[in-house]
């Protein structure tokens, strides 16, 4: 069948407000995303605690700075964030798999996150993986951790436990999700602040505690806005973000500079344009 | 297909990995019956550590546990009872070393006042460990059930020595407390043995249990057996106790029977009861402990113990009810119940869980009718709710029936096709009862749902109904007859009906055809290229010069062009200037209203001159006559140097 050229308009204009629409409201599927509004997201956590979303380059312009490390931190990635600290930024760092460990030494921080679950069969919600972690600071708090790691600190003075597990809870060493004989029991530390420079560092070892399945759990909310500090923002790079992910954030970020409505008006505009031409060379073919 | 393919692609992705994004936090439910059983050693470390105040932390804690419904009522009873025999053994501790200060001070009358409070302590933490032992024995059995197959040995025998160890320390503090207390009667636990035989593992609710018990006397020195009493004491669920005290010969085999509690009794007294729903039967457990008393002094002597384990049985009754699945509105509901079983049981009904009656079922069928009064039209609930008695615990069963009025003989019908405004909506109906007098005919008639008609209707009704105004459009009809008599059910008929605007429909493309030939459209298309052309929003009428290539319809091949006007931009750079020392114009006036509204404000002379100037605007705007430009800014110059 062929389409006259006002009826390809028509078609691809269809097309392009689909395409759209997808892109500006249909969640994305990627752990830790701030868009992603399942149970895996950070969409709750970024609503709640009003953070920005900012990409490495722009963390400057922001006094807390939080990542979700959910990939390694490379070299240049590293230096990045030791420079922000350096200035006197405040980073909060969700690590459960040890990949920030590289930059903690970068910054002189004799801490380690130790890539072992904790488990919990006493202080625990629902089951013993959501662990249930007491803050050492703001007594009473109760913070919900999905199978978090444990911290362990060398020698570090200027350390100040923020969170710490029960006495009854364990290493899981051999990962089967039960004790095995042998295996420690006793407190570990699941959060900690430092001093670095002029700025701070905190550490969290899990990065559950803050998707929308458990932050609303427990005091995890009261907890998460009291670390920070002035403007804050959610690094996206370190979460391993997808396609979607980048071309949301591109689209939000020109949003909130020019206006949504400009922003919508421009892509459909050009997808418009796109598929036309597209269109027209598939028609005079 | 190579834009569809993407969309699809990110559509799909999302359901996949949203899928598996909520599978991680998935995960094992099952408790870690191992990180109990280290926790549970921890526990009995700290006592026999006699730590007292960070084991109390410890099972105040543990006793918290949320844990399957297999486990959490061991669970919990194990650390709670632990937590009373550490509370003994604290207030024991603390009680010898105020007396050992009372006897040093040389106090007397406190010393006895104390000792004897020490004295009832000693005896209920004796009762406590009592107490305590099968429990504990339970819950590592429970514990070593639950733990990896592979584990199982190793804890077993960790657990099991790890008791005994808290016994030993239990029992030589005990001993320890009864050297104290000096005249405490309380003998040596092992002058007499209690042998116990037959006990059942299973005791049917209600009736008697028999036991066979043989005491032999170990120590014949210790104590005076002229009295010797021997006590049942039975805990039903660890909550509820009764106790029995027998005679009993020494070195022979005592038969003695008990009658156990009955369901309702189970019931009454709220004891945790464990259904087997499978198998139709709930379990309630029972543990004994057995003691041997002699009297000395004028007071019991606890000479030997032993216990028993088993489990009280209880039964769902086989009641099975028949009954109509439909009856009519007016009539009674016969519900047929059977029951295989013994004795009777008290039965209540319910329709719609309110309570319309009672009876009593017994052994084989009993017939029960519900009065038509009591049963409304429509779908009803009926429960029997049986009552706990004997061995029968107290259970429901459900039934729904649907009572429903008898059907009018009906012919209902509506036209098919309307044209408007020639003819109208015609519903038409015939009804009649056959079983009875319909009464009074109520007719709804429903257009697409909305009433449209709501009135009394004879048994032969033909009705006329208006329609909305509309070009063409198809409705749904809904005819609903309600008969007054409640014996018959309302009779819904349903069909669609095609509205046709005939006088509409002969005008739209006439319309259409003047439209187009009359280039109506021309006006859209000057717009749409106007703004195309970016041009300022000047538009001079007459003036614009026009092109069409020959192509009748004229609405593509339209080249305008618009010209600023030079005369417009000085008057509104003059009036600009004005505006400084008068109103500004307000944007709804023309150039007239605002020359009306400001001229009394202006010297004569300058009024004059505003308004030659505001005329000659309108000629350049408006007609096809252009201004003299030098003689415009001649003008304009002229208010200027008056109003500087």
């Amino acid at each position: 069948m062929r389409l006259d050229k006002s009826s390809l308009i028509l078609v691809s204009t269809i097309i392009a407000t689909s395409i759209l629409t997808i892109l500006l409201y249909f969640p994305t599927p990627t752990p830790y995303s701030p868009y992603n509004y399942g149970e895996q997201g950070l969409s709750s956590f970024i609503q709640e605690a009003g953070l920005s979303v900012c990409s490495l380059p722009d963390i400057h312009g922001f006094d807390t700075v939080v990542i979700v490390v959910n990939r390694r931190v490379t070299d240049s990635e590293a230096i990045v964030l030791k420079d922000f600290v350096a200035r006197g930024g405040r980073l909060i760092v969700f690590d459960e798999d040890g990949y920030f460990n590289n930059v903690s030494s970068m910054l002189g921080v004799d801490v380690v996150v130790v890539n072992k679950t904790v488990v919990d069969e006493v202080f625990k919600q629902d089951n013993r993986f959501y662990v249930v972690g007491s803050c050492s600071v703001d007594k009473g708090l109760r913070i919900v951790f999905y199978k978090p790691s444990y911290i362990v600190i060398h020698g570090q003075n200027n350390a100040n436990v923020l969170v710490r597990s029960s006495m009854y809870s364990y290493i899981d060493v051999d990962g089967n999700g039960y004790y095995t004989p042998g295996e420690p029991i006793g407190s570990v530390y699941m959060g900690v602040e430092l001093s670095v420079g002029n700025g701070s560092l905190v550490i969290i070892s899990d990065r559950d505690v803050v998707v929308n399945s458990i932050v609303s759990s427990g005091d995890n909310l009261v907890f998460l806005k009291k670390l920070l500090r002035g403007r804050s923002c959610l690094e996206l790079s370190t979460i391993n973000p997808q396609h979607l992910d980048r071309l949301k954030y591109w689209i939000l970020y020109y949003e909130s500079a020019i206006g949504r409505s400009y922003v919508v008006a421009i892509l459909l505009f050009i997808i418009t344009i796109i598929a036309a031409r597209v269109g027209g060379e598939h028609e005079s073919k | 297909m190579s834009l569809k393919t993407p969309t699809i692609t990110v559509v799909v992705s999302i359901i996949v990995l949203g899928s598996l994004a909520g599978a991680i936090h998935g995960g094992s439910e099952h408790f870690d019956a191992c990180i109990l059983a280290e926790l549970y050693i921890r526990t009995l470390d700290l006592i026999i550590e006699e730590n007292y105040g960070r084991v109390l932390g410890v099972t105040s804690d543990l006793v918290e546990i949320e844990l399957p419904s297999n486990i959490v009522y061991l669970h919990k009873k194990v650390y709670s009872e632990l937590a009373k025999v550490i509370e003994d053994l604290r207030v024991l501790d603390s009680l010898e070393e105020k007396l050992s200060v009372l006897a040093e001070l040389n106090k007397s009358s406190e010393y006895n006042r104390t000792l004897e409070i020490f004295k009832e302590l000693v005896i209920e933490f004796y009762g406590d460990r009592l107490r305590l032992e099968p429990l504990l024995r339970r819950y590592v059995d429970v514990l070593v059930k639950h733990v990896d197959p592979s584990l199982a040995t190793y804890y077993r025998d960790l657990l099991v020595e790890n008791t005994d160890r808290l016994f030993e320390h239990l029992d030589r503090k005990l001993d320890h407390y009864i050297a104290i207390a000096g005249k405490v009667p309380i003998a040596p636990l092992e002058a007499v043995s209690i042998e116990l035989t037959n006990v059942p593992e299973y005791v049917v609710a209600g009736s008697y249990m028999n036991l066979s018990i043989r005491l032999a006397v170990l120590n014949r020195t210790v104590v005076d057996w002229s009295n010797c009493t021997l006590v049942l004491r039975v805990w039903y669920g660890y909550l509820y106790v009764e106790e029995y005290r027998f005679s009993v010969v020494l070195d022979k085999v005592n038969n003695v029977s008990f009658k156990t509690l009955d369901a309702e009794e189970v019931i009454d007294k709220r004891l945790p009861v464990e259904e087997d729903p499978d198998r139709g039967v709930y379990y309630v457990e029972v543990y004994g402990v057995v003691y041997c008393t002699v009297t000395r002094g004028g007071k019991a002597v606890v000479v030997g113990r032993n216990m028993f384990y088993s489990t009280l049985l209880m039964y769902k009754p086989m009641v099975s009810i028949e009954a109509p699945s439909t009856v009519y509105y007016g009539e009674d509901l016969l519900l047929k119940i059977m029951f295989n079983g013994s004795g009777s049981l008290a039965a209540h009904v319910y329709i719609d869980g309110k309570h319309v009656g009672e009876l009593v079922i017994h052994n084989g069928t009993t017939y029960y009718a519900i009065p038509s009064g009591l049963l409304a039209k429509g779908v009803q609930t009926i429960s029997l709710e049986l009552e706990p008695k004997g061995k029968y615990m107290g259970c429901s069963y459900t039934i729904t029936v649907l009572v429903r009025g008898r059907t009018l003989d009906a012919i209902l019908g509506s036209s098919r096709v309307v044209f408007q405004p020639f003819s109208r909506l015609r519903v038409k109906g015939i009804v009649a009862g056959k079983y009875a007098d319909p009464g009074e005919l109520h007719l709804t008639v429903l257009l697409d749902g909305k009433p449209v008609y709501n009135g009394t209707v004879p048994e032969s009704f033909d009705i006329e109904l208006g329609t909305p105004f509309t070009l063409l459009s198809l409705h749904k009809i809904t005819i609903i007859v309600s008969p007054s008599n409640s014996v018959y059910d309302p009779v819904v008929a349903e069909a669609t009906a095609v509205v046709v605007n005939v006088p509409l429909i002969l005008t739209l493309p006439i319309s259409m055809a003047i439209v187009l030939a009359t280039g109506v459209l021309y006006d859209i298309t000057l717009l749409i290229h106007g703004l195309r052309q970016k041009t300022r929003a000047i538009v001079q009428r007459g003036s614009m010069p026009l092109r069409r290539d020959g192509s009748w319809r004229g609405i593509s091949f339209i080249t305008i062009r618009f010209r600023e006007s030079r005369i417009a931009l000085l008057y509104w750079s003059l009036v600009s200037k004005l505006s400084k020392v008068l109103h500004r114009p307000y944007p709804y006036e023309t150039l007239r209203e605002y020359y009306a509204r400001v001229n009394s404000r202006l010297r004569e002379s300058v009024r004059r001159l505003f308004r030659d100037l505001t005329l000659l605007v309108e000629k350049d705007l408006y007609s096809r006559e252009r201004v003299d430009e030098d003689y415009f800014k001649n003008l304009v110059k002229r208010v200027e140097n008056e109003i500087r």
